[in-house]
């Protein structure tokens, strides 16, 4: 009797075990994620680990359309001055606080005030708020925005626990170390360039469609190590597969292959006004940087690099898409030109620069692909490799002469150009600053309707290509690889991985 | 018993006219070393005549050769970006080489002074030498010279200097050890004796008595360091793009092991033959410079 007993429970301890090993799903990332505090986060792969850690007010469908997550209505007053937003009920906090309409104001008030925020320039529209009930938020704005929805379905609309978040401040820790939120997974540890750990939170209001016990996210910064992780199963998902291992991923029957256009771009971004580093000729004069974008072959880029995978750009929407402006295709490369360029602007050449690049493999194949062809017009690039928040760091003290980086994309394309190139920009670490340009943009994001809109974006575009603060290059498709056996997985063109609904 | 033996073969040695090249007439009867040494002399001429080779620049791309196997037009093939792999291999091994022997340099020229200093005088010199010496040994060679190259900033230059850094505390100790064992000899003392300064012991006496382990240090520690400099340049540390090195050439390599294996096989089998080379070579050259040994 006793030795059933003793066998059961063993049994059981196995069972029970094993289950908690298969209800892990382990992430792959392409980097480690800066801070996570919604309210100061400026990199696309924080989304990722957001995305299970911390709701948003409105999320979108595959189709890139907004949809209802922790908003359930919402509506603009005719003259677009007011939005009032229905929050769904019976949501807790991660620290048991209700979520309700004053947490969520709460939460946009310190998105809107915090010294660090990066949220800021995406909220500035709101120049008042008010609770109208229990979960009713009411937000009078001071011009109309039509970007605003698209942003709470971001970043600013990640909801979580002001309690906590009021807390860490006043004490001085950073709240993004030990991040309070709403969403399907809460936060356990996180060792910094090795994982991430969330874990299941059971009262969360759709923990139905859930269904693991822990999610880890790996930043993995190799490509190749990262998929030979999804290989041996030490990995269940890995994002941003490599172009050149697609071919032989499709012919891997342990593998699945997921693939979808990305609605951000890559580029290069030139410090033009950040410090002493950008009075050089590639910063102070236009025809320089008119220069180095003409010598660069984009499709060959492309060939070499991405397989031919990838979609060649020259504008910050891919050519093809709604607002991309047709009347200014994608330049071939003439060297002649380029040339000519900077004699005009009398530059003795070689022209001696250095690009910050990813410290992973396929940026620096694509470094040395630009370095191959700027030098054939005269530059002479050097490249330095950095960790990516040490890339956007740098750049943030104005410490690069230019940098190749991209933008993940947002479905409203007001955050796809206004934080880069507006004068008081979040991501305009170039410091770029073009008092047309923001005059411009401000009226675009008050025009509900698509033409003059795109009238307006379209005489942006052909300013900025004239001073070219960024160098449009490429726009990403992104690769994901993932085990056999898991299941339901949606690629979504924002890249953000939703485990809603997805088993293995 | 013991005196017996060995008195006539001191005698002998005393008596018979020396042949100056003794050492040479041993390591050529070493095949192994002998081999070694072709293989170094090989490398090393190729890394000279690397500027007047007819090979391509090792820099130019062709981007509608990209990866290309072997083949009688690129005979170790083409890599990502379309380079010429043997031109690069070709300018690797300067890269490489220089890196063995600058740094090495750069140990012995600062480790043997150290430790001839530290041996010669002792007390409180010796202590503040030796201590240090053995501060940096507790740290292992190839952590050191990441810290030291990733301080110094990524270039060949400094991984060339974080390398021979590196390696100082070895020639400190070797040196001192044996200036240990010499400075008790008697014609040293007799050097002393007769009233001679101690630079003069120390450059005229001492240092050429405790120079052959030095040689075959120094040689053994070459391969050494090639495996750093290909270790720091694999890193990022070392060579910048677009200049090859044998070790970044590996690290880009490793992304295209499945696609593309000789971009990896080539450098490291390059790096393989050349640490072996100085390998034996020093260890032909301990065998020939030891006295002990007939």
């Amino acid at each position: 009797m006793k030795a059933t007993t003793l066998m059961m429970t063993l049994l059981g301890t196995v069972a029970i075990g094993s289950m908690a090993a298969a209800a892990d799903i382990r992430i792959g990332l392409n980097e480690d994620p800066d801070s996570l505090d919604p309210a100061q986060s400026r990199t696309f792969v924080s989304s990722l680990v957001y995305e299970s850690l911390c709701d948003r007010l409105f999320n979108t469908n595959t189709d890139m359309e907004i949809i209802p997550e922790l908003a359930t209505e919402w509506e603009f007053s005719e003259d677009g001055l007011s939005l009032v937003i229905q929050l769904r009920e019976g949501v807790t906090h991660h620290d048991g606080t209700p979520f309700n309409a004053e947490s969520a104001m709460r939460v946009l008030e310190r998105n809107q005030t915090l010294p660090t925020s990066n949220r800021r320039g995406e909220l500035s529209s709101i120049v008042g708020m008010e609770t109208t009930g229990e979960h009713e938020l009411t937000l009078t704005l001071g011009a109309p925005d039509v970007t605003l929805i698209a942003q709470l379905a971001h970043h600013a609309g990640r909801m979580y626990s002001p309690d906590a978040a009021a807390a860490a401040d006043e004490a001085g820790r950073t709240f993004g170390a030990n991040p309070v939120c709403t969403g399907a997974y809460k936060f356990a540890q996180r060792v910094e360039g090795d994982r991430i750990v969330l874990e299941r939170f059971e009262d969360h209001w759709d923990a139905e469609n859930y269904h693991f016990d822990r999610v880890i996210y790996q930043p993995i910064p190799d490509t190749t190590v990262r998929l030979a992780n999804v290989r041996s199963g030490d990995l269940d998902i890995s994002e941003r597969t490599a172009p050149s291992d697609v071919p032989q991923i499709r012919n891997d029957d342990r593998l699945q292959l997921f693939e979808v256009p990305n609605i951000g771009y890559q580029g290069i971004t030139i410090n033009v006004g950040n410090g002493p580093r950008s009075e050089g000729p590639l910063g102070s004069d236009a025809r320089v940087r008119q220069a180095l974008s003409l010598s660069i072959d984009r499709e060959a880029l492309n060939q070499v690099v991405f397989e031919g995978q990838y979609v060649v750009g020259n504008q910050w929407a891919a050519p093809g898409t709604t607002w991309y402006d047709e009347r200014d295709p994608v330049p071939a490369r003439d060297v002649e030109r380029a040339r000519e360029l900077l004699a005009e602007a009398g530059v003795e050449t070689p022209l001696r620069i250095e690009m910050q690049t990813g410290n992973n493999p396929v940026a620096m194949q694509q470094g040395q692909v630009i370095q191959a062809m700027a030098a054939e017009a005269g530059f002479e690039i050097s490249l330095r490799a950095t960790e990516f928040a040490t890339l956007l760091s740098e750049n943030a003290a104005g410490n690069f002469d230019m940098s190749q980086q991209g933008w993940s994309g947002r479905i409203d394309p007001d955050a796809n150009i206004h934080p880069f190139v507006s004068c008081e920009g979040a991501n305009n670490d170039k410091k770029y600053c073009n008092e047309e340009i923001d005059r411009i943009l401000q009226e675009a994001r008050t025009l509900p309707d698509f033409e003059s809109r795109k009238a307006l974006y379209d005489q942006s575009r052909e300013i900025l290509a004239e001073d070219m603060p960024l160098i449009y290059l490429y726009h990403i498709v992104y690769f994901y690889t993932l085990r056999q056996g898991i299941e339901g997985f949606e690629p979504y063109a924002d890249g953000i991985i939703r485990l809603r609904g997805v088993t293995g | 018993m013991t005196d017996a033996s060995l008195m006539p073969a001191a005698g002998a040695t005393a008596l018979a006219p020396r042949k100056p090249n003794r050492t040479w007439t041993k390591l050529k009867k070493n095949r192994s070393a002998m081999v070694g040494g072709v293989v170094v002399v090989l490398f090393v001429l190729i890394a000279i005549l690397a500027p007047v080779l007819p090979i391509p620049s090792p820099s130019a791309t062709d981007w509608g050769k990209i990866r290309l196997a072997p083949s009688a037009e690129h005979w170790m093939g083409t890599d990502e970006i379309g380079r010429d792999i043997l031109s690069r291999m070709i300018w690797g091994a300067r890269a490489s080489l220089m890196a063995g022997v600058i740094s090495v340099m750069i140990a012995v020229m600062i480790g043997v002074p150290l430790g001839v200093l530290a041996g010669y005088f002792g007390g409180w010199t010796d202590q503040i030498i030796a201590r240090a010496t053995d501060a940096l040994l507790a740290m292992p060679f190839l952590i050191l010279a990441i810290a030291l190259a990733a301080f110094l900033g990524p270039s060949l230059t400094n991984a060339m200097i974080a390398i021979g850094l590196s390696a100082v505390p070895i020639f400190i100790r070797l040196t001192r050890g044996q200036v240990l064992s010499v400075k008790t000899e008697d014609y040293v003392e007799g050097a002393r004796a007769i009233g001679l300064g101690h630079l003069r012991i120390m450059s005229h006496y001492i240092l050429p008595n405790v120079f052959p382990p030095i040689l075959v240090q120094a040689t053994l520690t070459i391969a050494t360091a090639i495996i750093a400099e290909a270790s720091l340049s694999f890193l990022g540390l070392g060579q910048q793009p677009p200049l090859p090195s044998w070790g970044s050439m590996l690290a880009t390599a490793r992304n295209f092991l499945s696609q593309a294996p000789w971009m990896a096989l080539w450098p490291g089998a390059a790096i393989f033959m050349v640490v072996m080379g100085f390998n034996l070579l020093g260890d032909g050259l301990r065998d020939a410079l030891d006295p002990k040994e007939t």
